[in-house]
């Protein structure tokens, strides 16, 4: 198990290195120069000026649709137009699901400075939904879009499963975060499987990821979502505090159960005031042992996960490569030729080198302690939600959980009748 | 009603078309793209055996040249093949792409032509929400104790593989101030001090038999400079009235590996600056991070030198004013490199700046209230943080190295003064030349010059070398010969003994070894303590003013024309053993073709 999880984290950090174009340079021999090699020019102010400028027009476009004009059609044609200029043409970088790493690094990578596009495709999703609920992930946010726009014929997952499956995004957070913030890897942006789509090349694993990914999706409403994204969670609970938020119905809910069905997402959530409800006491009782294992659930997290600090720490360079100089076998030191190459030019002892990765090491057991308690922490409030019974007299969409994406409204027949009052006034 | 059927028939069935060849026609774009792929990814030239086989039949005369012609040939028809199948690949994209919208389009066309009105009343009932809720709790406690579990039996694991012990380690045992480090980055070691953190240093040595000599290597220009040291590498600056240079040995073999020149920029291009012959053009000591080398010359040109030669900056400080050469060595602290500039002779203003070591740039600037003079700046770590000592010839003034801010003062006297401060026991020894020694607390704020100087002393004061203590004794050299010991609590003189001798090198403390370094190329070696006592002699064969750097069984030491690796060789080489090796000619920087 434990070999599996090294070789898991190994291996999706090696994918990158998969896909690098090694081509041997040709020979020359009359004083030809080879040119030397020089890392791409950083996107030119004005357009990333003009990307937030499109960022924060698409959000209020996304939150105006949903909320006050309660269009879908206009929801794909921002999809479509999201996937073209966020995904196509900006090549998927810097979207706000990585820009979780940039912020993490920043606040713990001592002399890290978030640009300020970072800074704003972070934190505008974020404002967005907590005033309008997730219209970020309606139709803005290009990996969304993208899977949204292949939602064919839509099945629904078992809730158990879903309930399980939805716990991923917590631990994908966590370690996304532990990694970036200790200078590790960007590992949400390498495992990103939608970027190799929009740069029409990349790593081949993580291509055929997305590939699948969106294959799934034409069953599984946007499993990337639902089921990964880190950045989901963080607009989830943004979305939970909203001030404004989707109403399926404009009028008095028919109890029609269309919007059940139309939702691919499985958001939401039917009345339940006629159902019959356990004994009071005992749901009290439930609920005071839940609030009890909290804290005992953080601290069995944090301590059971500090205790990976030496898995974790394999993942960063300065680790891997003391390993390889060290005690690598062939396999791991061809893997690592280059970086073994350049170390032995660039004049850094062993001792220093060893020195730097017991440092790394120290930082994840630090690091350990907080995910584990920060996943301790999720389970124990998860458990506690599950543990409450809010009462429901209409269907209303999950506020945490909604995409927003207007397939619920659209499917009510007391929005369209609505629509054919409004329609009728106007003539 | 029928046409209407008939029609939306008709689209349905287009769209089913549409969608049918589309998809057929994108799942075969993906097959031709995958195979391309892996084509191009498996595919390289340089396993071609007809070219293998080409090369290995080149002959050695003027017939070799049909032979190099067909491989060009071959060579080129490869790579060819290789970036023709790139570009296939791309275009396979765009190909794949417009196949995968059209087929989606067909298919949600169809789908929505097909749909039927939704009937809720074949809705499945809702589940119970008492069961979603149990099922949800069910399924995060066994997800959190699995994982829990996991965690706990994984660490184990990984901890009885290792044995207990930390993931990491540091090799070998270093004795010293600094554990772990095999290196001294700037004059005189980590601290500025002259204390080195190894133990393991020879006695003796013999240039003319090579015995304990590891290597010698000539150093083209002039330099009083000591040598630092960073891992592998060696550097040490020479320069001359026209060039100044930086030179990076291999600490093992003593090959020069590159040198760099620092081009001259600013109001100082085409100045000469006047020095003695004793200070020469590059009598600073430079000052590595390991990433980099930092060197500042006579002409007040400071630059930075990245690991392959490339000149990251150099900034112009201005031609310095000092009447026998400017001899500041630089120090280093957080990111900056400090610079001592006391060139107050002739109504400049004397500073201390702090620069950028990634950009050269100012990070800050402090006016200092002295004329020129010779030492060099030492970072002190106290109770209170670290502190950035400087003597000169009316004050000795600690800074806050981070801002530049003056912590405390003490008014001196003395002329001419040169020797660096150290600090030893808890106190800050400054020798002033002309006047006399002080020993200061460095835990006041202000001018402490009547509370926190502990002692002072007139007894061995010395005038060019610096000090060097063992914490309990600190021991002078004087230019004249005279070496003194005095009790670092009290300033009491233990000992002094008169050696036929002139000092202007830094003695150097390894252990219980004192190392001085005559200005004839004699070393002295003593034992540090209250009596006396020569252990050792040996000689460079030429003249040096330079200290010694100390690293890890070995001591770099630089002469008037070489710099030399004395280091342990068991068993005792003779004449065949010495390792003398000459700077490459023409091994100017340029770049990659000269990066390490």
């Amino acid at each position: 198990m434990k070999r599996a999880l090294v070789a898991v984290l190994l291996v999706l950090s090696a994918l990158s290195a998969y896909g690098a174009n090694r081509f041997p340079m040709p020979q020359f021999e009359k004083g030809y120069f080879i040119p030397e090699s020089t890392a791409p020019a950083a996107r030119v102010a004005w357009l990333e000026v003009l990307d937030a400028g499109v960022l924060f027009a698409a959000l209020s476009l996304a939150a105006w649709l949903v909320l006050k004009k309660r269009s879908r059609r206009g929801l794909v044609a921002l999809t479509v137009f999201s996937v073209a200029y966020f995904g196509f043409w900006r090549a998927g970088c810097i979207c706000p699901v990585g820009s979780i790493q940039n912020v993490a690094l920043s606040l713990c990578g001592g002399g890290y400075v978030l640009p300020l596009t970072a800074a704003v495709f972070f934190i505008l999703p974020l404002v967005f939904a907590l005033l309008f609920g997730r219209v970020f992930c309606a139709a803005v946010c290009p990996l969304g879009a993208v899977q949204d726009l292949v939602v064919l014929f839509p099945v629904r997952v078992p809730r158990p499963l879903a309930s399980l499956l939805g716990l991923i995004p917590f631990v994908y957070l966590g370690l996304g975060v532990l990694f970036a913030a200790t200078g590790a890897a960007y590992v949400v942006c390498r495992l990103d499987p939608f970027v190799p789509l929009f740069r029409f090349g990349g790593d081949l694993p993580i291509l055929l990821a997305g590939i699948g990914f969106l294959l799934l999706g034409i069953f599984v409403a946007r499993p990337y979502c639902r089921f990964l994204c880190p950045y989901g969670v963080l607009l989830n609970w943004a979305a939970r505090l909203s001030m404004w938020r989707v109403t399926i119905t404009p009028d008095e809910c028919v109890k029609c159960r269309l919007c059940e069905r139309a939702c691919p997402f499985d958001a939401i959530r039917v009345p339940n005031a006629s159902q019959s409800g356990e004994k009071r006491r005992a749901d009290t009782r439930r609920l005071a042992l839940l609030l009890c294992l909290v804290p005992l659930l953080v601290l069995a997290g944090g301590w059971s996960t500090s205790r990976l600090d030496r898995v974790f720490a394999r993942m960063h360079p300065a680790v891997r490569l003391l390993d390889a100089v060290r005690n690598g076998d062939e396999a791991s030191r061809n893997s690592m030729a280059y970086e073994l190459e350049a170390f032995g030019g660039s004049g850094v002892t062993k001792e220093d080198l060893a020195a730097t990765a017991d440092a790394v090491a120290g930082r994840y057991r630090t690091g350990g302690w907080l995910l584990g308690g920060f996943l301790g922490a999720v389970f124990g409030i998860s458990l506690i939600g599950a543990a409450i019974r809010r009462t429901r007299e209409t269907y209303e969409p999950d506020r945490g959980q909604c995409l927003a994406c207007a397939r619920c409204f659209m499917s009510c027949p007391v929005e369209h009748q609505r629509r054919r009052e409004a329609a009728g006034r106007r003539l | 009603m029928a046409s209407v059927e008939n029609r939306s028939g008709l689209h349905y069935s287009i769209a089913c078309a549409v969608a049918l060849v589309a998809v057929a026609f994108t799942v075969a774009v993906g097959m031709l793209m995958v195979s391309s792929y892996l084509a191009a990814r498996t595919s390289s030239p340089l396993n071609l055996t007809e070219l293998d086989r080409l090369r290995a039949a080149i002959p050695g005369d003027a017939s070799g040249d049909a032979v190099r012609t067909r491989i060009r040939d071959l060579d080129h028809v490869a790579r060819q093949l290789y970036f023709g199948g790139l570009h296939s690949l791309r275009t396979g994209c765009y190909l794949f792409l417009l196949g995968a919208i059209i087929s989606l389009a067909g298919i949600k066309v169809a789908i929505t032509l097909k749909a039927r009105r939704p009937d809720p009343r074949g809705y499945p009932p809702a589940v119970g929400e008492l069961e979603l809720l149990a099922s949800a709790r069910f399924v995060i406690a066994a997800t959190a104790v699995g994982l829990v579990t996991v965690a706990i039996l994984i660490g184990i694991m990984e901890r009885r593989r290792d044995g207990g012990e930390p993931p990491v380690r540091v090799d070998g045992a270093f004795k010293g101030e600094v554990a772990g480090s095999a290196r001294s980055p700037a004059f005189r070691g980590f601290a500025g001090s002259g204390v080195a953190a190894f133990t393991n240093t020879p006695v003796a040595w013999d240039v003319r038999t090579g015995s304990n000599v590891l290597w010698m290597v000539k150093i083209p220009l002039a330099g009083m400079s000591s040598p630092v040291v960073w891992g592998t590498r060696v550097f040490v600056t020479g320069a001359s009235d026209e060039k100044r240079v930086v030179y990076c040995h291999d600490l093992d073999s003593g090959t020069c590996l590159w040198q760099a020149d620092v081009k001259v920029a600013g109001d100082t291009a085409g100045k000469v600056p006047t020095v003695n012959k004793d200070t020469g053009f590059a009598a600073s000591t430079p000052v590595t991070d390991g990433n980099a080398v930092y060197a500042i010359f006579a002409n007040g040109q400071v630059a930075g030198i990245d690991s392959c030669a490339r000149e990251m900056w150099t900034i112009d400080l201005g031609l310095p004013g000092n009447k026998y050469g400017y001899s500041a060595s630089l120090a280093m602290h957080a990111g900056k490199v400090l610079v001592q500039f006391d060139t107050g002779e002739d109504g400049r203003q004397s500073q201390l700046v702090a620069l950028d070591s990634g950009s050269g740039r100012r990070v800050w600037t402090m006016d200092r209230p002295v004329t020129d003079s010779w030492p060099s700046p030492v970072l002190v770590e106290t109770g209170q943080g670290t502190q950035l000592v400087t003597v000169a010839n009316e004050y000795i003034i600690a800074y806050d190295p981070a801002t530049g801010a003056e912590l405390w003062r003490v008014k001196c006297g003395g002329t001419d003064v040169a020797a660096t401060p150290i600090c030893a026991g808890g106190l800050v020894i400054a020798a002033i030349a002309h006047d006399k020694t002080y020993a200061i607390r460095p835990d006041g704020r202000g001018d402490v010059t009547a509370s926190h100087v502990a002692w002072t002393s007139e007894d061995g004061t010395s005038d060019v070398p610096s000090p060097v203590s063992d914490g309990e004794l600190i021991y002078f050299a004087h230019s004249s010969g005279m070496i003194t010991c005095v009790d670092v609590k009290t300033g009491q003189t233990v000992w002094s003994k008169g050696l036929e001798a002139e000092f202007y090198a830094s003695p150097g403390l390894a252990g219980d070894r004192i190392y001085l370094v005559a200005r004839s190329g004699e070393v002295f070696i003593l034992k540090a303590g209250r009596m006396y006592e020569e252990i050792g002699r040996a000689h460079l064969g030429e003249p040096s003013d330079c200290s010694p750097a100390f690293v890890d069984g070995r001591i770099l030491l630089r002469g008037l024309n070489h710099l030399f690796c004395i280091g342990m060789k068991l068993p005792a080489g003779d004449a065949g053993d010495r390792n003398e090796v000459t700077a490459p000619a023409g091994t100017q920087a340029n770049g990659m073709d000269q990066g390490l």
